[in-house]
């Protein structure tokens, strides 16, 4: 009997718990555009599903067969709605964000048990990305790389790539900025645990073979404290201090064809944000709680605009950020709100500079130099091939000015993918 | 919709509960039941609904016709009526999942591309089929009288709980339920525990080792030692029985708390001592409508043939393999397992029930092992590389090891999948610690707190449909 009554707990909370959900999302009624910062992504909502259901139910009041008949076949037959209900009820659901952080932490407690008994200094960060954790929590880290020679035909054809655009345009000077991280590298952690590590002969190879007129310049990682130098320790965007880095470096590379070009600029000190709290796209995407702190340099550059298909915008939010108005969302991601996002065609004017224009090629590393290279130019294009797919080097010339061209960014970008192969 | 995803279990399961509950029993009930499963059929597969409508009209009105023509003492007309339902079903399963197969069939030996159609996802058609064959055999061998309610026959072909992955429930067996019984509180808990079960051996097991086991599979096996390749068949082993024994403990979970019984499929065939008696023990309401509707006719048709026994076992388990996918390798997974049985049939059974219990168990772990690579690899082409790195031919390392894949912490979970798929919990019910109501507390604390992760890894990695869905 006193068996059977324990029994009933069971029944008691299964009950409240299916109930409960439904009804929370009952009474908390819609929730649209709600942003996870964590997740980088608009949440779904239940009230977005509905607008298939009701056109379907107004359609077939008013008598419309026909668009009746399409609401069903693209609502129901081909599952929009089924698919909009499902992904609501996931990103709607009550403590949501705690229970995948169970599940992260039962993850986390299975690697390291499999690990305990290894002598690997980092181990995976969760199941289901590639990153891997410091033992200690000092920072996420990419896997190392391995060496593939299939790579060495696409490094073949950048080079032949890079030879092309030198000959066809004999009066612009062509520039690449490789950015070496540790995963190219000898010094991480698990290099020696890979069967055979890239350790930079990708970089080597083009190099050596690399047309004369193309001036390369990297930004090298002597060692595992020089990632965490110029690195953050939860996300793969180099820090303030690989950014003065980059920048220095590249100016000193342009200037050998660009003798008149205006000198570094200089920043009084770094400034770092109290209370702020940088997760890292790497902390973000394996829900690591490893948190560090966002600093950045106050440079004095003169007046400029941005422009994104000719319509002035302001980019990145520095200025709030400096007069102290800084986001507080939880996993806020400060690299891209304060240096700014992603875009596929960018143009920074500068007056009172010299009359020369530059264009950089690249990714989100070059989002936080730009306004920097740009202040020495009078125009300055930035080209994202991610999003800018039928670049053409032609007809962008046969629109604009440019004197130098500067490839900046790791080795898929500079050499190693053929998705930033410029064409002509 | 799966019983795993969270719309069936905090929308659609509340919603059908209070609905069935709430209706007086009877028609009402069937009604409701009958209703939530169209709906549940729809979820997944709109466009097949009214498909799915004539397929119970057409067999509900052939088992009619048969009682009917029996009755009349018109036997010869009513064999007709059963062959011509019969047929239909078959060319039903056919038209839905092997059309395409046909098509590439012909394609490749004339040359000449057919503009037919290609394989159309018709859900649960393989169950739904099988189920309708098995009702209209029993009503023409007399076993059985036809439904006359409509709405019990369709709660019987298309309830919800059963209508994806089975198990197949054989109408003579489960008339009784029809009628519906009333609320049984113990019942209803047995159908929660079984449900949570189930999920948890679906998401915390099946979905987490397919991570492991979809990468060794998908690697090129020249590149695989000896001991990933193992490790990567033995997590595609407790894959696929975790995967589908946990659907059936969800269904069999589900249906308990609608009152209904259904039949066990699984019975720990992992710990089987020979190949036979693994079918004994895996997916067992298949093998047994096998052996009832396939062996047994064809043993008494041919009584005096040679090698009878052993023939009809290839020919069976050739159509069980066939059953599996429209593809020759689940074909020749199922010829794979008729010759096994053929040869225990032939004697060889005997003799390993002499051998030493380890030997047993070790001969059959293996031959089910072996031959789970001829399922999962669909490519046939990879057998003979995938075959060769698992007897070492690549040596004990390869370049792509556990590490390098990323799949070393599935270790644990491995160790416990094997743990989990022996009779465990038969042995924990043995042991008496503390009072059997604190035992019970315990362990409904241990299966809501499972329930908790279950969900918990759901929303952190999404749903992952069951395997056994595409059969």
């Amino acid at each position: 009997m006193q068996e059977k009554k324990a029994g009933y707990f069971l029944i008691i909370f299964f009950i409240l718990i299916i109930y409960a959900v439904p009804l929370y999302w009952v009474i908390r009624g819609p929730n649209p555009y709600e942003r996870s910062w964590l997740e980088g992504r608009y949440l779904a909502d239940f009230s977005l599903t509905n607008r298939g259901f009701f056109t379907a139910i107004k359609s077939a009041t008013r008598g419309d067969t026909s668009q009746l008949r399409e609401v069903i076949q693209k609502e129901f037959v081909e599952r929009a709605f089924q698919k909009d209900l499902e992904s609501a009820a996931a990103d709607q659901f009550p403590f949501r964000y705690r229970l995948i952080d169970t599940a992260k932490g039962a993850d986390r407690l299975i690697i390291k048990l499999a690990y305990a008994a290894l002598p690997d200094p980092a181990i995976p960060a969760d199941m289901q990305s590639e990153y891997l954790v410091m033992r200690d929590g000092s920072a996420i880290l990419f896997p190392p790389g391995s060496f593939d020679e299939s790579i060495l035909d696409v490094i073949d054809r950048r080079i032949r790539n890079y030879a092309t655009l030198i000959k066809t345009y004999p009066d612009i000077h062509f520039y690449v900025y490789y950015i070496e991280r540790l995963q190219n590298t000898a010094h991480h952690p698990l290099a020696t645990f890979v069967g055979e590590p890239e350790n930079g002969q990708y970089y080597d190879y083009f190099v050596a073979r690399k047309p004369a007129a193309l001036q390369v310049e990297k930004f090298s990682i002597e060692s595992y404290d020089d990632h965490l130098k110029y690195f953050y320790r939860t996300d793969h965007h180099w820090n303030i201090e690989g950014i003065l880095r980059a920048y220095n470096q590249i100016h000193g590379m342009l200037e050998e064809n660009y003798p008149k070009i205006s000198g570094v600029r200089q920043y009084e000190n770094v400034i770092a944000f109290e209370g702020v709290e940088f997760y890292g796209g790497l902390a973000r995407k394996s829900f690591q709680n490893i948190s560090e702190e966002f600093s950045v340099v106050d440079y004095a550059l003169p007046p400029y605009q941005v422009y994104e298909n000719d319509q002035a915008i302001t980019y990145g939010d520095s200025a709030n950020y400096l007069a102290g108005s800084i986001p507080q969302e939880a996993y806020f991601n400060h690299y891209e709100g304060y240096y700014g996002g992603d875009k596929a065609l960018m143009t920074f004017v500068f007056e009172d500079t010299p009359d020369r224009n530059l264009l950089v090629i690249g990714n989100s590393y070059d989002n936080s130099l730009l306004p920097l290279l740009a202040s020495h130019y009078h125009y300055t294009y930035n080209v994202d091939f991610r999003y800018y797919t039928d670049f053409s080097l032609s007809a962008f010339l046969a629109e604009h000015d440019v004197d130098d061209v500067v490839v900046i960014g790791e080795n898929s970008v500079v050499f190693g993918s053929e998705r930033y192969l410029i064409r002509r | 919709m799966s019983f795993a995803s969270l719309p069936f279990i905090f929308i659609f399961l509340p919603v059908v509960l209070v609905l069935y509950y709430v209706l007086p029993k009877g028609n009402w009930r069937q009604l409701a039941l009958v209703g939530s499963s169209l709906a549940f059929f729809a979820w997944a597969d709109a466009a097949h609904l009214p498909a799915l409508i004539v397929l119970v009209l057409v067999n509900y009105a052939v088992g009619r016709l048969i009682d009917a023509f029996r009755d009349r003492d018109r036997k010869s007309a009513g064999r007709v009526v059963m062959w011509v339902g019969v047929v239909f079903n078959i060319l039903v399963l056919i038209f839905f999942r092997y059309l395409g197969f046909f098509e590439d069939m012909w394609s490749a030996v004339t040359h000449h591309p057919l503009e037919w159609r290609r394989n159309i996802f018709f859900l649960g058609i393989s169950y739904i089929t099988f189920s309708s064959i098995s009702y209209i055999a029993d009503i023409y061998r007399n076993k059985l009288q036809p439904q006359k309610n409509l709405l019990d026959f369709s709660a019987y072909l298309i309830m919800f709980p059963k209508l994806v992955e089975g198990p197949i429930a054989i109408y003579k067996d489960f008339r009784g339920q029809l009628a519906g019984g009333r609320f049984d509180a113990a019942e209803f808990g047995s159908g929660i525990r079984r449900f949570i079960i189930g999920l948890a051996k679906k998401i915390l097991l099946a979905d987490t080792l397919a991570v492991a086991a979809n990468k060794v599979f998908a690697a090129e096996p020249d590149q695989l030692g000896l001991g990933i390749a193992w490790f990567g068949l033995l997590c595609y082993s407790l894959v696929i029985y975790f995967d589908f024994s946990g659907y059936t403990d969800m269904a069999l979970g589900v249906g308990r708390l609608f009152g209904f019984k259904l039949p066990e499929n699984f019975d720990h065939p992992y710990i089987s001592r020979s190949v036979a008696e693994f079918w004994r023990r895996w997916h067992m309401t298949l093998t047994n409508w096998f052996r009832t509707y396939v062996f047994m006719p064809l043993e008494h048709s041919r009584r005096r043939a040679k090698f009878r026994v052993q023939t009809h076992i290839l020919i069976v388990f050739f159509l069980t393999g066939f059953w599996h996918g429209a593809n020759w390798n689940f074909a020749l997974w199922g010829l794979y397992f008729g010759i096994l049985l053929a040869v225990e049939a032939s004697g060889f059974g005997r003799r390993l029930k002499r051998a030493p219990v380890v030997f047993q168990h070790a001969y059959t772990i293996l031959a089910v092992m072996l031959g789970w690579v001829l399922f999962g690899i669909r490519d046939i082409g990879r057998w003979g590389p995938f075959f060769k790195a698992l007897f070492g031919a690549n040596g004990l390392t390869g370049e792509f090891t556990l590490r390098s894949a990323n799949i070393l912490f599935y270790v644990p979970l491995a160790l416990a999948g094997i743990l989990l798929s022996l009779p465990v919990l038969s042995w924990l019910k043995k042991v008496e610690w503390f009072t059997p109501a604190v035992r019970r507390g315990l362990a409904d604390l241990f299966l809501l707190a499972m329930f908790a992760l279950a969900i918990a890894y759901n929303l952190a990695n999404g749903f992952q449909p069951f395997l056994y869905a595409q059969f």
